[in-house]
This record gives C-alpha cells, structure tokens and sequence, in this order.
C-alpha cells in the first residue's frame, strides 16, 4: 500500500483531470460563497444538464476517433420540432417527446452511417450535417415562438430540495453509462476501437457497426439535451443549440478525452460540464463581464490539456 | 510503383484531362456545371461584372483559406483564424479612428497580432503536443474574448479611405481585393510547392515520422504554418473591414469552418500531406459562387443552410469514393 502511494508522482496527481476541475470548483466557492446556497446549485445543475447530455454524446463519439460537430444543430432541431408540435397539438406531448427522440437517433443513425462506410472525414460529414440542419430549424421557426404545455415545462423545474429532478437522472444514467463501459464486453471494445481500430476489427469488434451505434446514441442524447431546454425556457429556439457543439467539446476534453481516441472518463466529462456552469454563475453573480467567459474557457481549456500532457510525459 | 508513371508519357491534353480527376481538379469540374447550371436559369447571373462582384466577396476568406490549407497539410486545424479577423478589424478601426496618421505602424501591429497568434497556436501544436483542434479552439476563445474586453462590447472608431480603397476599390474594373487574394494565391501556391519550407511541411504532413529522421525540423515548420496561417488572417482582417469600413465583433464569425470546407472542397485532405492551396481557392470561390446562385434563385437564409450543407456532404463523400486509394 505505501510502496504503491510511494509511486504515485505528484504530476500524475496535478494532471489528472479531475483534479483541475475540483481546483476550479473550490475556488469558485472561495470567491463566490453563495454558490453553495440551494437556489444557486439548482441554478447550476440545471444549467450544466443539457451540456452533460451533449458532453457525453461527444465523448462516447471522441472515443472511437470521431467527431460530432452536428450536436447543437441536433440539439436545435429538437428543440424547435418539440416547440412546433406541442403548439400545434397540445394534447399530444407524450408522443412529441417519443417522436423527437426518435428523429434524434435518425439523425444520429445518418451521421453515423456516413462516417462510417463513406470514407469522408467525420469533422467534415458531421459539419455538413450541422450546417443544412442548422438550416432545417431555422426553416421550421425562424424565431424564437411557441409554447409548450404546462406538465412538460415541469421536467426541467421539479426539485428534490437543492437538486433539480432531471439532472439527477442525468447523472444517475451517466454513472451506468460509466459502470458500462468499464466493465461490459461492450465497454471494453469500444475502447479497443478507440485504442486501435485496425486490432479491434481483427479481434472480431465489428467497428463500423459500433460506431454507427455511437453516433446514434449521441443524436439521442442531444435530443434529450433539445426537450430539456425546450421545457427550460418553455418556447422553441432555434439557435438554443448553437454554442453547445464547441461547449461539448470543451466539456469532453475537460472530463478526460482524448483525439487520440481510446479514452473516455463520462464521471469527468459530467463533472466538467458542472464545473463549467459554476463557473459561469459565479462570474455573473460577481457581475463579470460575459466577454471574459470566452477568454477564462479558452485559457482553462488550454490549461487543462497542458496538465495532462505533463502527466503523461514519461520518465 | 511503377518508375515511369503513365501519365508522363501522354500528351498534354490526357495530362490536362488527368488534372480534372485529381482532388484539387475536381473542384473546377464543380465550378463548370455550376456556372452551366447558372446559365441555363438565367442570362445575367453568369456575367463579367456578376462574376467578379462574387470574387471580390470571396476575396477575404480566399486569403485565410491560403493560411489554412498550410495548416491542415500538417495534419493540423487552425479554428483560431475567424477570431484574429474579428480582433484585427475592432484593433485597426479603434486605434485607426477614420484617420491615415498612424496606417503604416498599425497594420504592421495588425499583422504582427496575426504572427504572434499562430506562433502561440504553433507552439502548443508542437511543443506541448496539444491536439490541433482543442488548441486552436482555446485560442478562439481567448480572441473572442479580447476582441469584446477591447471594444466593451461596442466597437469604435472607423476605417479610414486607404484601406478602404483596397477593400473596395477597382483598378480598371478589377476589384482591387480580389487581386490581393490571387497574388496572395500565388504566393502560397510558390511558397508552398517551390521552396524548401513549402516541400519539408508536404513531407511532414505525409509522413511525420519520415520527415523527422530525415532531419526535417519538424516542430519549426509546422510553428511556421500556424505563424503562416495567423498572418493570412490578419491579412483577410484588414481586407475584410476595408470592405465594410467598420470594425465588428461578428466579422470574423464562420471563416474558421468556412476555410476548412473550402480547402477540403478544393481537394485538401485533412489527414495532411496532400492538398493544393490553388484548389483551396478555387473551392472558396465555389462556396461564394454557390452562395450567390441560392440568393439569387430566392432561397430563404435557412434553405440555404440546407443547400450548403448537402452539397458540402455530397462533395466530400464523392471525394472519399472516387480519390481512395
């Protein structure tokens, strides 16, 4: 036991992701002792919900080598379909939700299927398909409108004491998402795909039907990521989803990914995307210009990868 | 591999007809039906004057797309290009203020801002080994966020007419930005297949294990595409708010991605080592031609989008079937 903790080096503490963030989240609660009032973590988790979802979309995609630069779109179309529909047919929510989820997955099936057997880079594929479903939700609602019924704006306002009931769930299926890929045959070859494709496709992983499952995970998850925002500012969007794609990129390599492939942490990658709107609570309750947001993420971002480049140096 | 290739012994019309069935030729082949197509709709679209209105549009993301093209025949991304246009044209119009007093030393300080950006962006590409990506993606945030710090969110000051005229202006006809973009074009082209810089980045964007054993300095000239690409942008900054005459935060908006398609389009592949930055032109052109014909047949903003994004697939996964190898 001692001879183990002896061979831990300090680097591989200070540049373990996790660690980065937990320093983030102590000083924000140092610098802003509110945030740990119950309206404030509420306003946190429910704000961190929809980047979860979309963080966890883009690791499960990074793992495997890809990329999902169509998240936000998905995540806009979502939200301005459910907004659509449910002014259009109020009586109908439940099957709204279903069909919205399901068209998620479609487009995650499509997006999936092009990476995988069109030999087309995912950066450009999945660009593409942000770019023409950007398109779509502006086509379906060119601004902001409709309204949704009053059960369904509940989902993103119920509360258990200082913990909103969504995001609870959220984190919940992120821990068995997690339990899963680190201890399911399943897990396992993923991340052999990630580590590396060529020896997973001849250890019998069939690579291309993996990946096709993963993208369609992740437009399902974004499409959850769109239903919650929509019951969140109770209207349709369609530019909700927008900054979400480089968010969840940002969020993803926070929590522990790597472009790389073959590395995924979604304990990280939650943690991160709640870190991230700590911080950004934080800087608005201590009247931070927004404008220094971009600058903090970018310069975080950068730290954080610097770290674990330092802990995976070797000698 | 065969010593002598085939293509060396045909004649020049196979060798010119071989150029079209190449990556970076195909795009051209693209531009052709395009404008055919475009011609059959209407008899004013495809027009001297029409044509070069579009060119001088796409004379500022040419120029970036120059800088990006070297980048991503490292292997590399450069997100970072669309925020230093952004801060060049808030930067040149706060401290310009309408006025020629200061143009020289401002846009030399502008286009050092584009050099110092790249070398950051280089130096953690090559020398921290931060993925591309992620890196220049942080530095996006970082500009972003200098570019509204600067102008408390309401850029001031203006453009004065020298740099204007530039963005502007025509010499007997030519828009004169437009032909700032093609010398630009065929300086990188030179730059980039007829010095040493510009062969050891291709050999490196190949094969960077190779590159490295045959004593390429591998880290300075891929520190040297991304101080190429910060100072193509810079560049495109200044063109870009002599156009509009104003400094803005949103100018710089989209030209990161939009470089990245246009050099894709124009038969850059994004796994480096093979590219061509006058397909990386002609592939800007196509988007800005193609843009123009949408407008033009009345498409809505959004069904444009959707256009743009099926026939960006459509490109790319054609690319991928008929150019694999």
């Amino acid at each position: 036991m001692t001879a183990a903790l002896r061979n831990i080096r300090l680097r591989d503490v200070v540049g373990a992701p996790l660690f980065l963030l937990v320093v983030l989240l102590l000083i924000g609660v140092a610098i802003e002792p509110a945030i740990t009032g119950e309206r404030a973590i509420r306003n946190i988790l429910t704000t961190a919900t929809p980047l979860i979802l979309a963080g966890i979309a883009q690791s499960l995609v990074i793992l495997v080598g890809g990329i999902d630069l169509s998240i936000g779109a998905i995540i806009s179309v979502a939200n301005v379909v459910a907004a659509a529909l449910m002014t259009a047919y109020p009586d109908m929510t439940v099957a709204i939700v279903f069909g919205v989820l399901a068209l998620g997955a479609g487009i995650g099936l499509v997006n999936g299927v092009l990476c995988a057997f069109s030999g087309a880079s995912p950066f450009i594929i999945t660009l593409a398909m942000g770019i023409a479903l950007q398109g779509v939700a502006l086509q379906i609602m060119y601004q902001p409108g409709g309204t949704v019924a009053s059960g369904f704006r509940q989902i993103a306002r119920a509360n258990w004491g200082a913990l909103p009931v969504t995001t609870v769930i959220v984190v919940a299926l992120a821990l068995l998402l997690a339990v899963a890929i680190r201890r399911t045959s399943w897990g396992v070859s993923l991340i052999a795909i990630g580590g590396n494709e060529a020896s997973a496709r001849l250890s019998g992983i069939s690579v291309k039907r993996q990946t096709v499952l993963l993208y369609v995970i992740s437009g399902f998850l974004a499409a959850c990521a769109g239903l919650f925002l929509a019951s969140r500012i109770s209207s349709g969007d369609p530019l909700v989803g927008e900054p979400v794609t480089l968010d969840s990129i940002t969020v993803a390599v926070l929590g522990g990914s790597s472009f790389l492939g073959g590395s995924i942490s979604v304990v990280g990658t939650t943690v991160a995307a709640i870190v991230l709107a700590m911080i950004n609570t934080v800087l608005n309750l201590k009247d931070v210009s927004p404008f220094y947001q971009w600058m903090l993420k970018g310069a975080i971002l950068i730290l954080a990868l610097s770290l674990d480049l330092l802990r995976r140096r070797k000698g | 591999m065969a010593l002598v290739s085939p293509a060396a012994s045909t004649s020049a019309p196979m060798k010119m007809l071989r150029f079209f069935i190449t990556p970076s030729g195909a795009v051209w082949i693209a531009i052709a039906i395009l404008l055919a197509v475009a011609a059959l709709a209407s008899d004013n679209f495809v027009s001297g004057d029409h044509l070069l209105n579009v060119a001088r549009h796409a004379a500022a993301l040419c120029i970036a797309t120059v800088g990006q093209v070297f980048v991503i025949m490292t292997g590399g991304l450069d997100l970072s290009n669309g925020a230093v246009i952004t801060l060049v044209s808030v930067v040149a119009s706060q401290l310009l203020g309408g006025s020629d007093q200061y143009l020289v030393p401002v846009v030399l300080l502008c286009l050092a801002m584009g050099a110092a950006v790249g070398l950051f962006n280089g130096l953690i590409v090559a020398k921290l080994g931060i993925p591309p990506l992620i890196g220049t993606l942080g530095t996006f945030g970082i500009l972003k966020g200098a570019a509204y710090v600067l102008t408390g969110g309401a850029p001031k000051g203006g453009i004065p007419e020298s740099i204007r005229y530039v963005g502007n202006g025509t010499i007997a006809g030519f828009p004169i930005s437009t032909l700032c973009a093609l010398a630009f074009v065929a300086f990188g082209a030179f730059l980039l297949s007829r010095t040493i810089f510009g062969r050891q980045l291709v050999f490196l964007g190949a094969n960077p294990s190779a590159a490295r054993l045959s004593g390429v300095p591998v880290a300075r000239i891929i520190i040297l595409a991304y101080v190429f690409s910060g100072v193509s942008a810079a560049f495109a900054g200044l063109l870009a708010v002599g156009y509009t005459g104003v400094g803005s935060l949103s100018l710089g908006e989209g030209y990161n991605l939009d470089s990245i398609t246009a050099a894709v389009i124009g038969g850059t592949a994004l796994t480096g080592g093979s590219g061509s930055v006058v397909g990386g032109a002609a592939g800007v052109f196509f988007l800005a031609l193609l843009t123009s014909f949408l407008r033009f047949l009345g498409l809505s903003y959004s069904g444009q989008l959707i256009v743009q994004g099926a026939i960006l697939a459509a490109a790319v996964i054609l690319q991928a079937r008929v150019f694999r190898r």
